[in-house]
């Protein structure tokens, strides 16, 4: 606890006596930290009331802080470590000391006892915004709009777009709503490109029926021309009024912005929506400019305290598709309860639509009946699937347990607005993955073979919200099956836990067929099991560290490490073989820990500045390739290499 | 990697300022009956046409792109959305009562019969093959509240969070209500805006969040994923509080109302009218030290109990919850950041049932857990609970000692007087007794209570307060009165301390009740067809409960022959009065039966009466 959180509360209730600390108290230290935080700008100027955030490297111990009206901020009682410091204050971007650029990792100030390290200067980018208003097809604000900000990549090489995740009433959310006036602000933006994309409220769920001209007239017609019975009933009742129930009083709607998806369609499902008559329409996420294709959004450049302001996009509806559908079991009998999820396939799938298309899921009926409403044009597919009970979260220490084999179908639509009917989809037996858990050097986790569990990792392909995927935990044995694969290209990993928390135990290989099966992707066909899976776990852990010098020997820490697979077939997204490291101001760089990287030859670089997830670019590591240092990483290896930069 | 981590930084800083106060409706003990078999209702399609427009509220202007939805009455749900002009078309409807409405995103109101933004819907009835030409569906245009946060040197306040709350007929005071509140987060600007707000009484009110405290840890994520696996890492295997620490020269801004109150009763409420936008609602805040604010339960039972739930809340009886802790450990609890100011403690443990003996720790028959048929188990043992004022002045870590006092319970029998034979005591579990209390809850705090089959009945253990008991009828036989020590707890809140109040008696009868018909006619001397009627005691202390559910107090709408009858009455002088629509959102307050009194025509009614009164309907404002 630091010393100047002095106890001096007023407080009418008892005060305790007795020590109640629930808290280990924070270690203390005689080395302090303190600076300034500077808006980077032209005209610089200190910045009052950021809060910074200092996180220890050695025992994780954060501690908060503000600067003052100077923007000066003092850390004291600081043990000696390695620690990070972070300035914080909106609309600027974020910042850590020492990252180049917004999004960077920083460097770790490194601290001797007694030391006062007062030269601090974190520096932070104005942000930069872009605002806009969401229109209907009849020009008027469309409220309520779910807007999401995207962000073009490159990793690996591959075109991609992923959400940007803004704080937006206490919540990290991707996007944020329109206001009664259509008006959407993203504020506090790094430089960079962003895409913006628009997922109209469709209070319908994109099932109402569209109303023509002729449909009303024809209904006028009808209503005036042919003798009816008069529209209130008549009755020999004594004349009852209605008596108004208070407590069943209309629905206030209010606005409701803060909440995620607070403003989804209701759920279209079979039991609540029957078939409307004549054509549907419904909106679809739509990109600015104004097209419901991401490859043709057009992206918008933001530099730093830019203000985008036109930024205006117009929803139009688009004629909807109601799909029906039978789906039998494996015996031919119709399958009730049946989980049926629709994908777009010709749609980059953002947080937004993969949780509209989550939304549009339903279930079967008990003779097998399934609908989907409010489909937008395009190509999907319809997966229907039984919903395997997991394995885990089991019990370590228990046998896994039993779970009926899921099963699995599909098909592949086109939704043009015209209804699509009689769609029969039969289940068949989802595919397995079987094999064993081995244990480096016949050394058993503390709890035993059981505390293993085994994931098979959909890859990048199955989309944001990934229908494929299991894991099981294994027998007694070591044997282990997982089961209700569709199929796909998957990896599979093996972790160990101790009451659900993951322990510095893991697979150092997972083997089939003599091929590597937890680095590398491997696919799974239909009808194709997987069998004679063997996973190697270990609680040996490897480490590189060392010192980045300079051509004169001196500490160098302006840099980025990369420690990558001298392998090419391991360059891969995400690949646990991929690391990247930021000297502290010592020079002193580490890559260790249960992240720490699986033996192996690698390849270790130094490089100025690297862009989010650029170490996964294989033209970039290509040329990289050739001006790294070759290091060999044996089995359980502490191992220590310091590089000294030439140029 | 970024998502998980700040999933689990949200989660670690998300305690405090959660301002969804999840309360428990008073809820009754249908012992285990009630609630209908599953499935849906058949539907039934006819020849029936309603014809129709959405217009706007104010402007009779047609809204292109609403939608409008017709349910109920056997007919299957139909959508449409309406033409340019606001043209509607409904068919093959069979016969029957529907809900018919209109929605869009920006626009309140829709429902048919709604003349106000806040008025009383009317379902539309049509006979077989009945044509409806003329249905008028009105929307009103959502109001707005927007405006600057400003810091004490007149600088705009970035990103902080604003809330909108409503202020709210409770009991017949306006207060600020509990609940879930609309919340926004000041843009680049200091700017906020509310849009679509329904016309009422609204308080805004500024405040740090803790997710903004977390912001400079959350920037870490952005950076080198390796610098956040150790604090990951350690979060996972303990307590993630356990890890930050707040230094002297953290501030942050205390929940202000608009325009710099520290308390809802200072704060100046903002009205909207419909499609009313009012802009320059602006807040000025000030920073304050921060406390945090930790410490020991005592006097509640330990071990295998119920959580113990804890808020910080406002000190005048609103519901507004300004913190909850961000960590509970067996009897200890840790508010990470509290603003320096003036609050109120409130802790409540739910009662628990009496373990069956011999059952192993933990296990209780029955329950709502997955798979299980029978209802929970009613708790018999005492609920534990605590009120207690503090001041934080900030700057300090405090360790407090709070202790809960245990709760009592109301309990009495019930009697039957009347000609035909009492129910069977078989239909005593259908009997629904609510308890109501005046003063704001903890969240989650427990109502129930049940009748046994000898026709006593208790409640569960409630925290000290004020409670009016309500009992729904029980076939043909209605309760008339609820005495404990010469008062009528259905007229008259209990003031419950910590003794259980054991001598209630609650009085049904089988008696006819009174009713008053008549018609309403205008200005003009026609029937009325839009008008409301209310009905009220005489006696201001017989309306004392201004609740939804008071027995006493009347409303009902005119037929279109401008009829209207409201049975139901207990004997006694009543007040009744005829207006518009605006009578519907207000009437329910002291001042109001006041003004409407002035107005209104006294009449008495006999036990048994079939009173006819007719009435003129005019301005009740």
């Amino acid at each position: 606890m630091s010393t100047a959180l002095l106890p001096a509360l007023v407080a009418s209730v008892l005060l305790a006596q007795q020590p109640r600390d629930v808290r280990p108290a924070m270690k203390l230290g005689t080395a302090v930290l303190s600076g300034v935080v500077v808006s980077e700008e032209t005209a610089s100027r200190p910045l009052k009331r950021v809060n910074i955030g200092v996180l220890s490297m050695d025992d994780a111990q954060v501690r908060l802080m503000m600067t003052d009206d100077a923007g000066r901020f003092v850390v004291p009682a600081l043990p000696a470590g390695r620690y990070h410091v972070t300035a914080s204050k909106p609309p600027y971007v974020d910042s850590v000391y020492g990252a180049r650029l917004p999004g960077r990792p920083g460097t770790a100030i490194v601290l001797k006892d007694g030391e006062r390290r007062s030269d601090l200067v974190l520096k932070l980018l104005p942000g930069g915004a872009i605002t806009g208003v969401v229109t209907d097809e009849f020009g008027q604000p469309a409220v309520g709009v779910r807007v999401e900000l995207l962000e073009p990549r490159r990793p690996a090489g591959e075109a991609m777009i992923t959400s940007v995740m803004t704080m937006l009433s206490g919540m990290l959310l991707p996007g944020q709503t329109t206001d009664d006036r259509g008006v959407y602000r993203f504020s506090g933006l790094p430089p960079g490109q962003y895409i913006v994309a628009a997922t109209p409220v469709d209070l319908a769920g994109g099932n109402a029926r569209a109303l023509t001209e002729e449909d009303v007239q024809t209904a006028t017609r009808e209503a005036t021309t042919t003798p009816r019975p008069p529209s209130t009933p008549t009755s020999t009742r004594a004349p009852t009024s209605t008596v108004i129930n208070q407590e069943q009083r209309p629905e206030r709607p209010m606005q409701t912005s803060g909440m995620p998806f607070m403003n989804m369609p209701p759920v279209p499902g079979p039991g609540n929506a029957g078939p409307a008559r004549g054509p549907t329409v419904g909106y679809a996420p739509v990109y600015y400019p104004g097209t419901t294709s991401a490859s043709e959004a057009a992206p918008i450049t933001i530099g730093p305290g830019d203000e985008r302001r036109d930024v205006d996009i117009v929803a139009r509806p688009v004629p909807t598709t109601r799909i029906e559908g039978m789906v039998f079991g494996p015996d031919g009998q119709p399958a009730p309860l049946i989980s049926i999820r629709i994908r777009a396939e010709d749609r980059i799938e953002t947080i937004a639509t993969a949780f509209l298309s989550m939304s549009m899921g339903v279930q079967t009926r008990p003779d097998g009946y399934f609908a989907l409403n409010g489909i937008a044009p395009g190509r999907y597919t319809i997966q229907a699937r039984t919903m395997a009970r997991p394995a885990l979260p089991g019990v370590p220490g228990a046998p896994p347990p039993a779970s009926p084999p899921a099963l699995w179908a599909s098909a592949e639509i086109t939704a043009d607005g015209q209804p699509i009917t009689g769609l029969t989809l039969t289940l068949q037996p989802g595919m397995t993955i079987s094999g064993r858990v081995i244990f480096d050097g016949g050394k058993e986790p503390p709890n035993g073979v059981s505390s293993v569990s085994i994931a098979a990792v959909p890859g990048r392909d199955a989309g944001i919200l990934p229908i494929a995927g299991g894991s099981t935990r294994p027998a007694a044995d070591g044997t282990f099956t997982i089961t209700g694969l569709i199929p796909g290209r998957y990896r599979l990993n093996g972790t160990v836990t101790e009451n659900l928390v993951p322990i510095f135990w893991r697979d150092v290989s997972v083997v089939s067929d003599g091929r590597d099966v937890s680095d590398l992707p491997f696919e799974i066909r239909p009808g194709q099991s997987v069998t004679g899976v063997v996973m190697t776990v270990s609680d040996k852990q490897q480490e590189l560290s060392g010192v980045l010098q300079d051509a004169s020997g001196r500490p160098a820490s302006e840099y980025t490490m990369i420690l990558f697979p001298a392998n090419r077939a391991y360059w891969l997204p995400d690949s646990r073989r991929i690391l990247i490291g930021r000297p502290g101001t010592d020079g002193h760089f580490a890559f260790k820990g249960p992240l720490g990287p699986p033996p192996g030859d690698y390849l270790l670089a130094a490089v100025t500045d690297l862009r989010p997830d650029e170490q996964y670019d294989r033209a970039f590591l290509d040329l990289l390739a050739k001006e790294s240092v070759k290091v060999t990483i044996g089995p359980g290896e502490i191992k220590t290499q310091d590089v000294r930069l030439v140029k | 990697m970024r998502a998980p981590i700040v999933g689990l930084l949200l989660a670690l800083l998300a305690g405090a300022g959660t301002e969804t106060a999840t309360q428990q409706l008073p809820v009754q003990d249908p012992g285990g009956r009630g609630g209908r078999a599953g499935g849906a209702p058949e539907t039934r399609t006819g020849t029936g046409i309603v014809i129709g427009r959405v217009v706007e509220g104010v402007t009779n202007a047609g809204v292109p792109g609403a939608v409008v939805t017709i349910a109920g009455g056997g007919a299957p749900q139909q959508r449409v959305r309406v033409d340019p002009n606001g043209r509607f078309v409904l068919r093959d409807l069979p016969s029957g009562e529907f809900n018919i409405g209109a929605s869009k995103p920006g626009y309140v109101g829709g429902s048919a019969g709604q003349r106000l933004p806040n008025g009383p819907s009317r379902p539309v009835e049509l006979a077989d093959g009945g044509r409806l030409g003329d249905l008028t569906l009105r929307l009103w245009k959502g109001g707005a509240i927007g405006g600057t946060v400003l810091d004490e040197g007149g600088e705009p306040v970035v990103g902080i969070k604003v809330m909108l709350a409503e202020r709210r007929l409770v009991n017949g005071k306006r207060k600020l209500a509990g609940g879930q509140y609309s919340s926004a987060v000041t843009d680049d600007r200091g700017t906020y805006r509310f849009g679509t707000v329904a016309p009422g009484d609204y308080f805004v009110v500024a405040r740090t969040s803790e997710e903004e405290i977390a912001r400079g840890l959350m920037s870490l994520v952005a950076g080198d994923p390796g610098v956040i696996i150790p604090f990951a890492t350690r979060a996972m295997g303990g307590r993630p509080e356990d890890l930050i620490s707040l230094e002297a020269a953290l501030r942050v801004y205390p929940p202000v109302f608009h325009p710099s109150a520290l308390s809802p009763s200072e704060a100046a409420p903002v009205t909207v009218q419909s499609g009313e936008v009012r802009l320059g609602v602006d807040i000025r805040m000030k920073l304050v030290p921060i406390a945090r604010l930790s410490g020991t339960l005592a006097g509640a039972p330990s071990g295998n109990q119920p959580q113990v739930r804890l808020v910080l809340s406002d000190p005048e009886g609103s519901e507004f919850v300004v913190a909850t802790p961000i960590g509970m450990q067996g009897d200890k609890f840790d508010f990470l950041a509290v603003p320096a100011g003036k609050y109120v403690l409130r802790a409540y443990q739910s009662p628990r049932a009496t373990p069956p003996p011999g059952a192993p720790p933990g296990l209780l028959p029955g329950g709502r857990g997955r798979g299980s048929t029978s209802p929970p188990p009613f708790p018999t043992e005492p609920a534990y609970s605590a009120s207690v004022p503090i001041t934080v002045n900030g700057l300090e870590t405090a360790s407090l000692t709070v202790t809960l006092r245990p709760g009592a319970t109301i309990s009495g029998r019930i009697e039957f007087d009347g000609a035909a034979a009492p129910p069977g005591s078989d239909q005593f579990g259908r009997l629904l007794i609510s308890v109501l209390p005046e003063e704001p809850m903890t969240p989650g705090q427990s109502m129930r209570a049940r009748v046994e089959p000898d026709g006593t009945f208790r409640t569960v253990s409630l925290p000290p307060g004020k409670y009016r008991l309500r009992l729904s009828p029980l076939a043909s036989w209605t309760p008339m009165s609820a005495m404990s020590n010469g008062r009528d707890l259905f007229d008259e809140a209990l003031d419950l301390d910590t003794a259980d109040v054991t001598d209630v008696v609650v009085t049904f009868s089988d008696r006819p009740f009174a009713s008053v018909s008549g018609t309403v006619r205008n200005a003009q001397g026609a029937p009325d067809p839009d008008a409301l009627v209310a009905i009220f005691p005489v006696d201001p202390k017989l309306r004392t409960d201004l609740s939804p559910s008071a027995r006493r107090l009347h409303l009902a709408r005119t037929t279109k022959a401008g009829q209207y009858a409201i049975p139901g009455l207990l004997p006694g002088e009543y007040l009744i009065v005829a207006g518009g629509d605006e009578l519907y959102e207000n009437w329910l307050e002291a001042s109001a039966l006041q003004t409407l009194a002035r107005r209104a025509t006294r009449i008495e009614i006999a036990e048994g009466d079939a009173r006819s009164q007719d009435l003129r309907s005019g301005s009740v404002r």
